[in-house]
């Protein structure tokens, strides 16, 4: 298959990884990859930094970020890979109206 | 049981008896109980302490959501006690507030006399019943503009926003809302939800806390509460009243992730081994119960794995017509199934059609709102199409664009989704480049994406698929002419178009582009590299013209360059003049500028490789001036091997290729071999590179070899270096080495090293025919595997010290030629 070298390849959506919307604009972005890299700093978590940054590469340029995005899309995963269980662990935006009925 | 209830009943409770059961939060058997104490004693006392348990149960049933029944029981209690009915009002208000009929419980507020105990008493119902704010927003007995009307409106759009997707702390951030505001709760909740889904605990929690108990959206705070605390026994969240629900677990369950997916699980397993599998009758089986069960327990992802399915069919060549009825109806072609589509015929191979399904994909993606009609976006799409057409041999493409039209015109059969309608105005243009099927002609592609964002990056890669595809410097001049056009302000166009002048003898022209490139940006050194480099194809030019008076006007120039005074580069200056007193057939100036040469460049080898590699561009045949010292005469090796990087590394910064003396190669072969001196890793590539554009590929390897032993941020290029070094037949080992550079590359974010590397892996072909010296008309597949450890990698090559040769690597052979033998059994 061929892959884009262009772009560090990582196993999660950039944006899941810096926990920012697909359309955070570049202050959001930074903020984020800041919030981050205080939480994992590359002395005690080298593997989640170079992860965290590889993210912050690909978003903070806007042709890096759409390449990104096409190449997220693998029609040869495993169908089981549409429920991760990574994904599941996240929490999920399931929409205001699942949370009025709860109240 | 029966005695005992008899028992029970028969006895009369006593008043501290109930007040003991209805402090255990025990109400219904406290009203129970209340009711036989009552009709026992009829005093004032047994029904005022009746209808306070009355109250209480009924606030229980309103807590419970059991909005119907606390109605009826209202209603039957006031019939029952008349004089107490004023007792039950704001139990009726609050349940009337929570079924969302809030008109008239409002309207005193738009009354200016209504007194201010009464507003209070209105907001704080609604502040800690009311569960929609969207009640409050379209209620009618409010004005427009009445503050709590626009306000909650307000609110709920951020609500929602928050509760849908990734947002910001400003796009929620409800200014208006002030701490004392019935809605601060709400602001609070809002915060708290945004930071939950930023997984920012730490701050979701100090709103939560901020959260008052009484309001009602303190009951999604429990809620959320629930997933972040590791510490259950948060006691501000325990002694809440409110509890968490069946209605809340749902919410739990659903933002967590939590659902049940056993069955879902094992019928999509299912689902992946039988596309595994070559039962098609099986598969069917298996997509048919997966599409069911998600419908029932995972309706959210049903599409998404209906698209999945049928895409995956497609890869597979399944009938889409069985497929269909196997999920029970065809899938939404939207804008996601048509990237799908598109990954899904790139991986295939079906490149052109791909590029044709990435044209729909824009198309759609559009209408749906991904990017806008100009968007950036859309432009490095097209790029990333230019990508796959590349990957065509450019001798193949012009046939198969034509085939692949003609299979587009005629056949509908083969696709599985196209939107006929786009191409109906090419199919009636029969001419070719049809600029309807644009997205089939990489330059149309560039041409579009840099008329969306016109970047030089966009410009440079045009650029660089111009020079791969086209011969002519017309063609180069055209894209650079746009480029120039579209940024005014970028040098590299102009020295683009000062190179392609240069090359063709236009000095003239290659000079007023110059002179435009330096009015932009004077100081740029790629500029000025490029001035000097002019100036010197300008001398050597009047040299082999013989016009040695024009040199030496040149070599006045050149001197006046601070750029020509870095380093070693005077003396590539004293080498000109010595070819121009050669040419004048001065002898004693030649004399004169030789010592010269020999004392700027510090070594009579060095000088020798320069003279020699100068006299070709300057039209003269032999050289008589300087003989190379002969084998023998070779002091110490390292100083030969320092002297030749010198010479060669001169002309490298002077465009220009020099040449390694072939009685040499064998000395600095054997050096790189089995001397551990440490040469400077730059000497180390720059001999390298010029072995392997001698084909001297023993020379390069064992230049690699000693440059990898000594480690370092070179690795990454010594490492290129080596998988250009290798024979053909170590394809494996050749592969290895490209992708673990790639790795390093992008480790080290060194860009030029990365795009090599792209580029090698992207242009490498492996045939036998080339290895045997036969015309290539076969391509076998490559053996890159991604998943190398670059690391072991480098280690491994740190310890092959020796070149590879056929009789010791014959297994890397003997995979090589089966690998050819499986593909053409294929």
């Amino acid at each position: 298959m061929f892959k884009d070298f262009d772009i560090p390849s990582l196993t999660e959506k950039p944006n899941n990884i810096l926990e920012v919307s697909e359309n955070a604009d570049k202050k959001e972005i930074r903020l984020a990859y800041l919030r981050k890299i205080k939480q994992f700093p590359p002395d005690c978590y080298p593997e989640e930094f170079e992860r965290i940054r590889d993210a912050y590469e690909i978003l903070k340029n806007p042709r890096s970020r759409i390449r990104s995005m096409l190449q997220s899309v693998d029609p040869e995963n495993d169908l089981l890979c549409l429920f991760d269980d990574k994904s599941i662990e996240k929490r999920v935006f399931v929409g205001h109206k699942v949370w009025l009925d709860a109240m | 049981m029966k005695k005992k209830k008899d028992k029970s009943t028969n006895k009369v409770p006593t008043a501290a008896e109930i007040e003991k059961l209805v402090l255990k939060g025990k109400y219904k058997i406290a009203l129970n109980k209340a009711k036989i104490y009552n009709k026992n004693l009829q005093t004032k006392e047994s029904e005022k302490l009746l209808i306070d348990v009355h109250i209480k149960r009924i606030s229980q049933m309103v807590e419970l959501g059991h909005l119907h029944d606390a109605k009826v029981l209202i209603s039957v209690v006031k019939n029952n006690f008349l004089s107490e009915k004023e007792r039950f009002e704001d139990l009726s208000n609050i349940i009337a507030v929570r079924e969302g009929n809030i008109d008239d419980f409002v309207k005193p507020l738009v009354d200016p006399a209504v007194s201010d105990k009464k507003r209070k008493q209105i907001e704080d119902i609604l502040k800690n019943e009311l569960t929609n704010l969207n009640d409050l927003a379209i209620c009618k007995s409010l004005p427009l503009d009445h503050p709590l009307k626009t306000g909650a409106a307000l609110v709920m759009k951020a609500f929602e926003t928050v509760t849908s997707g990734y947002t910001s702390e400003k796009e929620i951030a409800l200014p208006a809302v002030s701490r004392k505001s019935l809605f601060a709760p709400w602001k609070m909740l809002i915060r708290a939800i945004l930071f939950f889904y930023q997984k920012d605990d730490e701050k979701c929690q100090r709103c939560l806390n901020a959260i008052d108990s009484a309001s009602a959206p303190y009951r999604l705070a429990v809620v959320i509460q629930s997933i972040i605390s590791d510490n259950t026994n948060d006691i501000s969240f325990h002694n809440s009243k409110r509890q968490i629900n069946e209605k809340t677990k749902i919410l739990t369950n659903k933002i967590s992730g939590n659902m049940d997916k056993d069955s879902i699980k094992s019928a999509i397993i299912n689902l992946d081994k039988a596309f595994n599998m070559k039962n098609q009758s099986k598969l069917l089986k298996a997509m048919k119960n997966a599409v069911k069960i998600c419908e029932k327990d995972y309706p959210q992802i049903l599409e998404k794995l209906k698209q999945h399915i049928s895409i995956k069919a497609w890869m597979k060549d399944i009938c889409y017509k069985k497929v269909v009825n196997a999920m029970g109806c065809p899938t939404i072609k939207n804008g996601y199934f048509l990237l799908l589509h598109a990954r899904a015929a790139e991986i295939s191979g079906k490149l052109l059609f791909a590029c044709c399904l990435f044209y729909e994909f824009c198309c759609q993606a559009k209408q749906e709102g991904w990017f806008s009609d100009k968007g950036i976006e859309i432009a490095e799409i097209y790029c990333y199409m230019t990508n796959i057409l590349n990957r065509i041999d450019p001798e193949d493409i012009d046939q198969q664009r034509d085939e692949f039209i003609v299979v587009l015109k005629s056949s509908k059969k083969n696709f599985l989704y196209i939107n006929y309608h786009n191409y109906i105005p090419a199919f009636q243009n029969n001419g070719l480049p049809n600029t309807d099927l644009f997205f089939l002609y990489p330059d149309i592609l560039y041409k579009k994406a840099t008329d969306i964002n016109p970047c030089s990056d966009i410009f440079d890669m045009w650029i660089q698929w111009t020079f791969k595809n086209y011969s002519h410097w017309k063609h180069i001049d055209q894209v650079a002419i746009l480029w120039h056009k579209a940024l005014n302000e970028d040098t590299k166009p102009l020295l683009y178009l000062m190179e392609s002048a240069e090359k063709r003898n236009a000095f003239t022209k290659a000079l007023s582009y110059l002179e435009k490139a330096e009015q932009i940006d004077k100081l740029n050194p790629e500029v000025q590299r490029a001035k000097l480099r002019l100036f010197i194809s300008i001398t050597m030019r009047h040299l082999k013209q013989r016009k040695p008076h024009l040199a030496r006007n040149d070599f006045e120039k050149i001197q006046q360059l601070p750029q020509s005074r870095e380093g070693y580069k005077p003396a590539f200056l004293t080498a000109l003049k010595l070819i121009c007193s050669i040419i004048e057939n001065n002898k004693l100036e030649s004399s004169r500028q030789k010592n010269k040469l020999i004392k700027k460049i510090g070594n009579k080898i060095s000088a020798a490789i320069i003279i020699e590699g100068l006299l070709k561009p300057c039209g003269i045949k032999s050289n008589t001036v300087f003989y190379l010292p002969s084998v023998k005469n070779i002091p110490d090796n390292k100083e030969l091997v320092l002297a030749v990087a010198r010479a060669l590394r001169l002309g490298d910064s002077m465009g220009l290729c020099f040449s390694i003396p072939s009685r040499y190669i064998d000395i600095i072969t054997n050096f790189f071999k089995n001397d551990k001196s440490t040469i400077e890793p730059f000497s180390i590539i720059t001999i390298a590179n010029s072995g392997l554009n001698d084909n001297y590929f023993e020379l390069a390897y064992a230049a690699s070899g000693n440059g990898l032993l000594q480690g370092g941020v070179n690795s990454g290029k010594l490492l290129l270096v080596r998988a250009k070094s290798l024979p053909l037949w170590a394809m494996k080992r050749k592969c290895d080495c490209i992708t673990a550079v790639i790795e390093m590359a992008r480790r080290q974010r060194d860009t030029d090293l990365l795009k090599e590397a792209i580029e090698l892996r992207r242009t490498q072909k492996f045939s036998p025919f080339d290895f045997l010296g036969l015309p290539n008309f076969l391509d076998i597949p490559n053996q890159f595997d991604d998943t190398v450890d670059s690391e072991k990698i480098l280690q491994i090559e740190k310890d092959t010290i020796s070149y590879p040769n056929l009789n010791d690597d014959k297994d890397d052979l003997y995979d090589f030629f089966d690998n050819f033998l499986n593909f053409s059994d294929r």
